[in-house]
């Protein structure tokens, strides 16, 4: 029985819009292990969430999607709208950034929690009912009786954001994609969002954590990739990566955090419309060449990979 | 500015109403009889080669009356809605602009012409004035200059929040430059949508007025007055009704049509702007 | 919060009250010619000098003006709108019978209208941009430019001559609902053209909301996500609809009972007018004028009521 749970194979996601065509991902190859905590790095507009919602099938729709994504076994880039439906929320789901606007201001929380549950764990109103109570204890949502009939304005933002794990893990999915769980979130509210990660992913849940912050990506995961520019650029295991970043980029990014010195990358972000030739981040490279007008092939090193043509 | 032309709707829109115009314009020359001449022998005729539309219970042409009809609708429509945007305009940015008690005093004055239902006021105010197509007009001009008001006023405190506006207070503009050189240039987009909304609801409703015989005078050929006249007759010539009527709904059709368009083109927070069908 | 809102509305009322009674009192002053003898006008045309002299005195017509004002106001207040000598009868007694009257019209008028409105407006949004919304959308927009009084007639000859299945006119003493019907369905089609483009429009801004996202992310059929989760969101505003249309079902029945003869307050403003009523036309104007702003508060409030967030975090 193989470990792998996620296998993306060659995915691209194009979207016209008026201002030109924006490939946001570009050939995404990688893949995620059982239980695995798998984080997808990199700077705000780099496509990372556009992956995420390739994965679920919950593109826009004048977006045009290529490859092949296999879940399980089974490949779920192909199946029907319908037969996606008994996959999402079920085997893999999703938790989204702000709670406030991802759940419902007009149905109540316990409803909306147990909604999972009765859609693909065939249970009834009162079994849903009980089974969300329990999950509102587990997350610390007490008491969970008179929380579950509330509506989410009368949540507070942290409580609401445990309420949203709880809606995601209640049908027991096995992998969560996770997009930006932390954006405009301060330090003890970080911390709070990792402890409840963890504790899912202590249950033996994967997760697919999409961030652009470095250090909350390196407290959860055991392995990271980084995206830029609508590709990935490397992927390995954490300690190796933080011990020694391979890809220029990395470097800059683990460079660039305030530990580090807080080193900026030098030159603009690129246009993801019109993207450099080439390697797409040769023009802010401290390390550029010729070769790099071409595209860099993908590198396997002690297994990492790297898509650079310094390794190759 | 080209952009908006090449709009389907806005275009279609145009065209009609161009055509409406220039037939109102050129009724004079385009109507193939006198809208007085009365030919008893054929009255009630119904629509044939001689009267395209038919004839009335006087032996009028309807054709020649209909065309004629356009002059009295059309320019009750833009006169009412020019004046009441030159004065719900004034009142709006000023209120929008100054604030405070001002503000106050005109939202409410505002409010107690927008609590009297529309047709109610008019028809109040053409009671005690008297029939007549001047009166007419200022009863309409009475409920239509709320909405401009509303319209100036929203968007105005819109624009007063911008960077723009307030560098040029910081440098010493007086209130007067600042909006007429700021504040009026960029209300002019929804002020223009309520216009044309507005021209259509002005004809509606002073085709009703005429209609209930309290609009024009009687003689006036208006589309109205002749869906008025050609009550009686409704179940033995419905021509007579059944053309005003037709251009009456085509008219403001296209008004709405092109408000309509408009809105949807300079899209954003114009999404606001509902039709409201007031009459 | 909410009292502090509500509060601050009511006390908005008051100056708006004064000056629509203001208003209303200042029509007759408009007119030309004396009050007292328009008020005094009998039927014939003609008035009793002595007559007017002592309705002038007993009225306090040769008061200030403003005293005229509080008196009438006085009287108004305990609905005491007057005496009609040209109908001979209580003003107010006909304005109140005539309202229930255009009340009837208009609750069959709004269901008609919301029965056409809302399946028409959700379909709408859910189809957008594909022809069936054009054409909904088309649709709408005819309803609101077609004068009302030719779209009766239309259905009057169709209706009631070419199929006979509805009387053309009349009031059925006000309880047979085949006179009710054809106004009705006048005064609800120009509604429901209205109507169905704040429902589309709502929906739409419903279906693009982040929480229609989450709930496809959580595999739950396109059916369940409209029912539950989108129409209910979507509705909310089917009650400013509502109060919105009273406006539009008010104008209507102006010219609408006139041409079906119902005896509605639309019918007896017109009626006034044509025969010089003149305290007849100042009293309903009033009367309409004071339910139209009560119920667009009543409606202002229970749409904040029904909006919880709105509730807890209110700036007007």
């Amino acid at each position: 029985m193989s470990d792998v749970l996620l296998k993306v194979s060659d995915v691209s996601v194009i979207i016209p819009t008026e201002q030109g065509t924006v490939h946001a991902v570009d050939n995404a190859t990688f893949s995620i292990n059982k239980h695995e905590v798998f984080s997808l790095i990199g700077e705000s507009g780099s496509g990372k969430s556009i992956l995420g919602q390739a994965i679920m099938r919950l593109l826009p729709l004048n977006a045009m999607f290529s490859g092949k994504v296999e879940l399980g076994g089974m490949e779920i880039s192909a199946l029907s709208e319908k037969e996606m439906q008994k996959v999402r929320g079920k085997i893999v789901s999703s938790i989204a950034q702000n709670p406030y606007l991802a759940m419902n201001p007009g149905i109540r929380v316990g409803t909306q929690v147990a909604e999972p549950m009765q859609a693909h764990l065939g249970m009834s109103k009162e079994d849903a009912k009980s089974r969300t109570c329990q999950a509102l204890k587990y997350f610390d949502i007490i008491p969970p009786e008179v929380r579950e009939r509330e509506y989410p304005f009368q949540y507070s933002g942290g409580m609401l954001q445990r309420a949203m794990v709880a809606m995601g893990t209640a049908a027991n999915p096995e992998l969560i994609i996770a997009d930006e769980p932390t954006k405009g979130v301060d330090v003890l509210k970080k911390r709070n969002i990792a402890a409840i990660f963890q504790k899912v992913a202590s249950k033996g849940c994967a997760f697919l954590l999409i961030t652009h912050d470095v250090g909350f990506a390196r407290a959860m995961s055991d392995r990271i990739a980084v995206n830029y520019c609508g590709q990935i650029i490397e992927i390995a295991e954490k300690e190796p990566f933080f011990k020694e970043p391979l890809h220029p980029y990395s470097q800059a990014l683990l460079d660039a955090v305030p530990e580090r010195g807080m080193h900026p990358i030098p030159g603009p972000s690129p246009s993801m419309i019109e993207m450099p030739e080439g390697c797409r981040f040769h023009p802010r490279c401290p390390n550029k060449a010729d070769r790099c007008l071409k595209n860099p092939p993908v590198v396997e090193i002690n297994g990492r990979c790297v898509r650079c043509w310094m390794y190759a | 500015m080209i952009k908006l032309l090449k709009n389907r709707q806005i275009a279609l829109s145009l065209i009609i109403l161009g055509g409406l115009i220039f037939m109102a314009i050129f009724a004079g020359f385009l109507a193939p009889y006198d809208y007085t001449e009365k030919d008893l022998q054929n009255r009630l005729q119904p629509p044939s080669s001689n009267h395209l539309f038919g004839t009335d219970n006087l032996g009028r042409d309807i054709l020649t009356m209909v065309m004629y009809g356009a002059q009295a609708s059309l320019l009750v429509g833009f006169a009412v809605v020019s004046i009441s945007l030159a004065i719900g305009v004034t009142l709006g940015v000023l209120a929008g602009y100054y604030g405070g008690w001002l503000d106050e005093i005109i939202m409410r004055l505002t409010d107690s012409f927008l609590a009297f239902p529309s047709m109610f006021l008019a028809l109040a105010i053409t009671a005690f004035l008297g029939q007549g197509m001047e009166n007419m007009m200022l009863a309409l001009i009475a409920v239509e200059w709320t909405v401009f008001a509303r319209v100036a006023r929203g968007s105005t405190l819109d624009v007063k929040t911008k960077g723009y506006v307030r560098a040029s207070r910081w440098i010493g503009a007086s209130n007067a430059y600042v909006m007429i050189k700021h504040v009026l240039p960029n209300i002019i987009s929804p002020v223009l949508i309520m216009a044309s909304l507005g021209i259509g609801n002005v004809i509606l409703a002073a085709a009703g007025l005429s209609f209930l015989g309290l609009g024009v005078q009687p003689s006036t050929p208006e589309w109205g007055a002749m869906l008025n006249a050609g009550r009686t007759y409704f179940t033995t010539a419905p021509w007579l009704m059944l053309f005003p009527g037709l251009f009456i709904m085509i008219t403001v059709l296209a008004f709405n049509y092109f408000g309509d368009g408009l809105r949807d083109a300079l899209d954003q927070k114009m999404k606001n702007i509902e039709l409201e069908g007031r009459f | 919060m909410l009292n502090e809102y509500f509060i601050r509305r009511v006390l908005y009322l008051v100056p708006v009250l004064i000056f629509i009674s203001f208003m209303s009192f200042s029509l007759i002053y408009i007119a030309p010619g004396d009050p007292a003898e328009i008020m005094m006008t009998s039927p014939s045309g003609g008035y009793d000098e002595a007559a007017v002299e002592a309705f002038r005195i007993a009225h306090g017509l040769d008061q200030p003006f403003y005293i005229q004002y509080l008196n009438w106001i006085k009287n108004a207040a305990v609905g005491d709108f007057g005496y009609s000598y040209m109908s001979e009868q209580s003003v107010f007694e006909t304005v109140l019978n005539a309202f229930e009257n255009t009340l009837k019209l208009s609750v069959l008028a709004l269901a008609i209208a919301l029965i056409i409105a809302i399946p028409l407006g959700v379909v709408s949004a859910l189809k957008h941009n594909t022809i069936v919304d054009d054409a909904c959308r088309f649709g709408a927009l005819l309803g609101v430019s077609i004068p009302n009084f030719w779209q009766a007639y239309l259905m009057i000859i169709f209706f009631s001559v070419i199929v006979h299945w509805l009387p053309a006119s009349g009031f059925g003493h006000g309880t047979d609902i085949s006179y009710m019907i054809l106004p009705a369905a006048v005064l609800g089609t120009g509604s429901a053209a209205v109507m169905m483009r704040m429902i589309r429009s709502s929906m739409l801004d419903v279906m693009g909301k982040e929480y229609i996202q989450t709930a496809r992310g959580k595999g739950l059929s396109e059916k369940i996500i409209i029912i539950r989760h989108a129409l209910k969101n979507a509705l909310v505003p089917v009650i400013t609809v509502i109060g919105l249309s009273i406006g539009f079902l008010l104008n209507g029945s102006v010219v609408v009972e006139t041409i079906f003869g119902w005896s509605g307050i639309g019918n007896l403003v017109v009626d006034s007018i044509l025969s010089h009523d003149y305290m007849m036309v100042q009293g309903s104007v009033l009367f309409v004028a004071v339910i139209f702003l009560l119920i667009n508060f009543f409606v202002d409030l229970v749409y904040v009521w029904a909006n919880p967030e709105i509730r807890y975090d209110k700036t007007s």
